[in-house]
């Protein structure tokens, strides 16, 4: 078990029947498809933890397990959390039917009046109707959507993301926009907004045989030290910079909705070795498209990671935006901090990758 | 009473060796301050009175007094224009010690703005919800 970041773990519980009534009833829904024998189970480790999925087989289950799989291991008697997770379409069940009014939405979907230090409950509608909420007190959670063929590719490629972000949260670490990639264990952070080159900087990466954690999403402990813990197995390019990666051509998933989407990798199918369940952290790296001359690595201020990670997983974190923006701050204030300036010479970046990481390894502690 | 500032309820901001990072929850706008303007919102975030945070650059920077007062309000007005702060009333509080570094010259203080992480950042509310009261994109017309 990871040690809580400093401050942020809620202690006390408050009574909230109305949110314990619907909470109860949408899992009694669940408990007629389980009870029917049309569910699975899985169990996943993560950063420590262990989740457990119980989810509608078929359609969801294929949509949604995939991407965590790289992280599946035996079952478990008491997981952290216990999520369970289907849809009306595949399942024929009723669907569910929301228990407040347009009123109660705020930002970022949360619902009012059923999240508190207990719970937490959000819907989004962009694609498709997607629905979540988590009892932080009982470590459940459940996962709802109209029809799972109708999910996009960013849930498929990151599934239960805003629950997992959380309860993650909740147990005290900080999941966090960005990447990771490293060598013998130790790794640098990848951060950035998107289209500054993350992805690409992390597939290259992989292909030229360095440890993958992710390309754009990691949770982030700092017990003993700051580590990037896999969450996703996934790794997405737009279509345009596939022509650098001729190596994940054959990999793409959805290769006929490139016209649409971006390129979604299952890459622990074809690089299982190379997958790191997490990586000790040595520093901060912004990668920034150049486009010509030769790539280099120069030292960065902590004030520009911190515009970096910050701006886009603050976004991701909903209510607890603060005191996200000061965590983060604790993590770039740990590390040192580079922007990787990508040139034209893109197969010299794992090179320059692992020389920083030699560097940084040869320093004192 | 003089009037004293407070920070805006929206935002947050930290501070790394000389320079600071501001962003404002609500727009998505981040903003960086260097120099005079760091000094400034340190004495702005510590609750200081507006002769106080003048007092401070005065003293703290060297150039025309009448120059770093006129800069100094001027900032602070930027500040509240860009609701990064809120005037309030009160004494304020005493300032906090600037570091050890012999005076420098005063340079007028700047906000850089930044809003290409707006779009990220804006919050979408929901408009519209469907017969079973989950939301539903809102149509627009094309």
């Amino acid at each position: 078990m990871n040690r809580p970041l400093a401050g942020r773990v809620a202690t006390s519980v408050q009574d909230n029947p109305r949110a314990a009534a619907f909470f109860a009833g949408a899992l009694d829904e669940f408990a007629e498809i389980r009870a029917a024998g049309r569910t699975a189970a899985h169990h996943y480790a993560i950063a420590g933890l262990v989740l457990r999925i119980d989810i509608a087989c078929g359609a969801m289950e294929h949509s949604l397990c995939r991407a965590l799989q790289h992280l599946a291991i035996p079952s478990v008697e008491r997981p952290d959390l216990s999520l369970v997770a289907w849809d009306s379409a595949s399942t024929g069940s009723a669907p569910l039917r929301a228990a407040w009014s347009i009123e109660d939405y705020g930002n970022y979907g949360l619902i009012g009046g059923f999240n508190d230090v207990r719970y937490y409950a959000a819907a989004q509608s962009d694609p498709a109707v997607i629905f979540g909420m988590l009892d932080r007190q009982a470590g459940q959670a459940l996962y709802w959507t109209p029809d799972a063929g109708g999910l996009p590719i960013w849930e498929r490629g990151a599934p239960f993301r805003p629950l997992l972000h959380e309860w993650l949260y909740h147990c005290g670490l900080l999941p966090v926009h960005g990447g990771a990639i490293g060598l013998e264990g130790s790794g640098v952070f990848l951060a950035g907004a998107g289209g500054r080159g993350k992805s690409n900087v992390a597939l290259g990466c992989l292909a030229a045989g360095l440890s993958y954690v992710s390309d754009d999403f990691c949770v982030l402990s700092d017990s003993p030290q700051w580590r990037a813990h896999s969450l996703y197995s996934t790794g997405k390019l737009g279509s345009g910079d596939l022509v650098r990666h001729p190596g994940l051509v054959p990999l793409v998933s959805n290769p006929h909705a490139l016209a649409h989407e971006k390129a979604l990798f299952f890459l622990h199918e074809a690089f299982a070795g190379q997958f790191a369940h997490h990586l000790r952290l040595k520093a901060i790296v912004l990668p920034q498209v150049v486009g010509e001359g030769r790539s280099d690595i120069v030292p960065a201020s902590a004030a520009e990671a911190q515009r970096a990670v910050a701006m886009s997983t603050v976004r991701m974190s909903g209510w607890h935006g603060v005191s996200t923006f000061s965590q983060v701050a604790r993590f770039v204030r740990a590390l040192p901090c580079f922007t990787l300036r990508i040139g034209a010479d893109f197969e010299n970046i794992p090179a320059l990758i692992g020389d920083l990481l030699s560097r940084l390894a040869a320093l004192p502690h | 009473m003089p009037a004293s500032f407070r920070v805006s309820g929206s935002i947050v901001h930290e501070k790394f060796d000389d320079e600071t990072v501001i962003v404002n929850l609500d727009s998505g706008c981040y903003y960086n301050l260097q120099g005079c303007a760091d000094r400034v919102w340190t004495l702005v975030a510590a609750g200081c009175s507006e002769p106080v945070i003048v007092e401070e650059i005065c003293r703290g920077y060297e150039g025309s007094p009448a120059l770093m007062t006129a800069a100094t309000l001027g900032f602070l007005n930027h500040l509240a224009i860009e609701q990064l702060v809120e005037r309030c009333e009160g004494e304020g509080a005493a300032a906090p010690a600037a570091g050890a570094s012999a005076a420098s010259p005063f340079v007028v203080p700047v906000l850089q703005k930044f809003t290409d992480m707006e779009e990220l950042l804006r919050l979408d509310p929901i408009h519209e919800v469907d017969k079973l009261g989950w939301p539903s994109k809102v149509q627009r017309p094309a």
